[in-house]
């Protein structure tokens, strides 16, 4: 049964439905047996001894993906290693490029006047819209710094690709208990969630990988002034699309199999 | 530095303990709705001794949709020596007025129009004005747009034979959810917020929210305790914890829906929830020394209800620690830590969805019967910045009229239904015949 019907101008007379839907308001699932559970926590903790055991060289496929796929920079050493979780993980080390005050005024002034212009646009769509004026209001404070206090910017580019690679490290071992988490109580099959869970993970690594390629892209070619926005509104909060996504594609299989099945729906207790 | 360093990270901290509150109390409430047992509303009560029940229809040019509620309203199956309609034209100036007085005309035995020209305008101050004209123990009430079953004015009445319940809240269902991007959303949204966290709130004993539309109060409660006030801007968030905190039930009816139309553009949206946040901001300032001071209360109830109203400064404290990290940031402080779990946690709570986390709104959708739907859920991160936006805005709104004491207009929401769509049928449950006529017995409206 879909949320949309009944619609004011062909709602059918009583008596003449041709299915008796199930009362959807105090219907709820089984609990899982408690081996499906221990047989999930167990996956999700090997998972995570794998990603710590091999913290230090899923970093280096990283980076050095990251660091080939974006080879049009010619400059700088290439990879390096930093100090993290008791190892030294991998990260991308080069030339930090610093925007011209010419160029630092150039992207305040287009920041405040997108900032002023954007709420009187009225194709763009408001969800867009509010995206961007969220993206230019960390633009806007960014190019502020570079303008009047460039020389206190505090990171080289080894020092941000260093963070990016803990927060990727980290995220990958969020993601197995964040997943397993949101479709836990479900009770279908373990391997479908374990596929899950190795889905995202899996696409995590990929994109993560892909971004910091973008990202070194960007920060050669458009200088560190970009480097606020490429952590605050393209980092960690859009790794959240992909989790939602695999997650909405996952649980929308479980709608389809839990549908019509009466031996799996319980009432009240 | 280093004190401010001090003060930005113990900021950030602080949000991030707050993010992962909520994001425990509402995989709580998946938890309990999902697997937990489920409390089930009065619905299976057949007394014939039913109260006397006055509909209240607060109409600001509803001419489109005048005459589709009180027609619908009519085929109710309540007594009809019991059943009272009060159609509120609040300073319209359209053909409310005419279309009201049309309808009434045809049953003047039950409704009773009231046209307010003069007074203050606003919902509130129109429910107060009816409430004092109203001849009914209980007061329901139904926004325009609402298109009531046949049995539901006797399924939210009956609660009230529960001495102990002072207000009832029914399921909302949006029947526009097609349109569009926006409207599907909202489906989803109010999926996760009845099916789910209304629900979980009831079967734990918590705070259900009356919602001001598609449920009632007791008439005699709420003018005891000061009828709404018209500048408050949420009168049902304010009636929920005027009721609350003085031990009165507030009950959830979750198989009691009633379609509504939900905004379909996206302005019309922010008004909406700008309104919201503005008025359960003014409620929670009034309201949450009164309840951590009630001894009616136990201390899970005060927590919840905590977490209920300060739930609207969320955007807010997202705001501050959007600010609190670019400082952070620029400064050359911001760690491992601050930057990915503020993240992690904002968005796992608050950016798929308003106030439902992803989650939430996938089992509520579920629960729901959708199926193909739920792969829109991604498309509500989208929705992160204009939520934090608008809402920061409209809570910013109910502290500064809270301090200054200045009063902000009430503002309509949009219908979209033409006058040229006509409602032939309703949605029809079963319910049992008419019982026969009995004495009104006394019901007692004054909770000792």
């Amino acid at each position: 049964m879909d949320a949309s019907m009944g619609s004011v101008l062909n709602i059918p007379a009583a008596g003449q439905k041709d299915k008796i839907y199930y009362g959807r308001a105090y219907r709820k699932l089984p609990r899982i047996s408690r081996l499906h559970a221990f047989i999930m926590l167990l996956f999700v903790l090997v998972i995570e001894v794998l990603i710590f055991v091999f913290r230090r060289y899923l970093t280096y496929i990283s980076a050095y993906g990251a660091w080939y796929v974006a080879r049009v920079i010619e400059a700088g050493p290439g990879l390096a290693q930093v100090n993290f979780m008791y190892t030294r993980i991998f990260a991308v080390d080069n030339m930090a490029v610093y925007p011209t005050a010419e160029f630092a005024f150039i992207n305040l002034f287009i920041s405040i006047v997108v900032l002023a212009l954007l709420p009187k646009v009225q194709r763009i769509g408001a969800p867009i819209a509010y995206w961007l004026f969220y993206a230019f209001i960390v633009h806007l404070v960014s190019s502020a710094f570079f303008v009047f206090v460039p020389q206190y910017f505090p990171y080289s580019i080894l020092e941000i690709t260093a963070l990016y690679m803990e927060v990727e490290l980290v995220t990958w071992m969020l993601i197995p208990p964040i997943v397993l988490g949101s479709v836990f109580l479900y009770p279908v099959s373990m391997l479908g969630k374990a596929a899950l869970i190795l889905a995202t993970l899996g696409y995590s690594f990929v994109f993560g990988t892909v971004r910091l390629a973008v990202f070194l892209f960007v920060l050669h070619y458009g200088s560190v002034i970009f480097m606020a926005v490429l952590f605050f509104v393209f980092g960690s909060l859009v790794d959240f699309i992909y989790i939602v996504g695999f997650y909405s594609v996952y649980i929308t299989g479980v709608a389809h199999s839990l549908a019509g099945r009466r031996d799996v729906w319980k009432w009240l207790s | 530095m280093e004190v401010v360093v001090l003060i930005l990270k113990a900021i950030m901290f602080f949000i991030i303990a707050v993010m992962l509150i909520y994001a425990m109390r509402h995989y709580l409430f998946t938890f309990n709705r999902l697997m937990g047992d489920q409390k089930l509303y009065y619905q299976d009560i057949i007394d014939n001794d039913l109260p006397r029940v006055t509909v209240l229809v607060p109409m600001h040019n509803e001419e489109a949709v005048a005459r589709d509620v009180l027609t619908v309203l009519m085929k109710s199956d309540y007594p009809l020596d019991k059943l009272e309609i009060i159609p509120i034209n609040d300073h319209s100036d359209d053909k409310t007025a005419e279309i009201i007085n049309e309808v009434a005309g045809l049953y003047p035995e039950n409704i009773h129009p009231l046209h307010r020209n003069k007074g203050l305008r606003g919902k509130p101050a129109a429910l107060n004005d009816a409430m004092a004209e109203a001849t009914g123990q209980v007061i329901l009430v139904f926004d325009a747009d609402y298109l009531p079953g046949k049995g539901l004015v006797r399924d939210l009445a009956v609660c009230f034979k529960d001495p102990e319940v002072g207000a009832v809240m029914g399921r909302v269902i949006p029947i526009n959810s097609p349109k569009n991007m926006l409207t599907r959303l909202l489906d989803m949204e109010r999926a996760g917020g009845y099916q789910v966290d209304q629900q979980a709130r009831y079967n734990l004993g918590l705070v259900p929210q009356y919602g001001g539309t598609v449920g009632g109060f007791r008439r005699i409660v709420a003018q005891q305790l000061g009828g709404f006030d018209p500048s408050v801007l949420t009168e049902d968030t304010e009636l929920t914890f005027k009721l609350f905190v003085r031990g009165w039930k507030v009950v959830y009816a979750n198989s009691m829906e009633c379609y509504e139309e939900s905004p379909e553009e996206w302005d019309v949206r922010a008004r909406q929830i700008k309104r919201w946040a503005t008025g359960h901001t003014q409620t929670m300032l009034r309201f949450f020394s009164p309840m951590m001071h009630s001894k009616q209360l136990t201390w899970k109830e005060k927590v919840d209800g905590a977490l209920l109203l300060w739930i609207y400064l969320i955007p807010i404290l997202i705001v501050i620690g959007v600010f609190d990290g670019l400082a952070l940031f620029f400064l050359g402080r911001m760690t491992l830590v601050e930057g990915l779990a503020f993240f992690i946690f904002v968005v796992a709570y608050n950016s798929f969805g308003n106030f439902a986390p992803f989650y939430e709104i996938g089992a509520g959708s579920l629960l729901d019967g959708s199926q193909d739907r739920m792969k829109l859920l991604p498309f509500f991160l989208f929705n992160f910045a204009f939520n934090t936006w608008v809402i920061s805005l409209g809570s910013a709104r109910g502290i500064f009229s809270r301090i200054t004491g200045r009063c902000v207009q009430w503002q309509k929401t949009v219908r979209y239904r033409t006058k040229d769509a006509r409602v032939t049928e309703v949605d029809e449950k079963d319910t049992p015949t008419n019982p026969p006529k009995k004495p009104e017995s006394p019901v007692p409206e004054t909770k000792s």
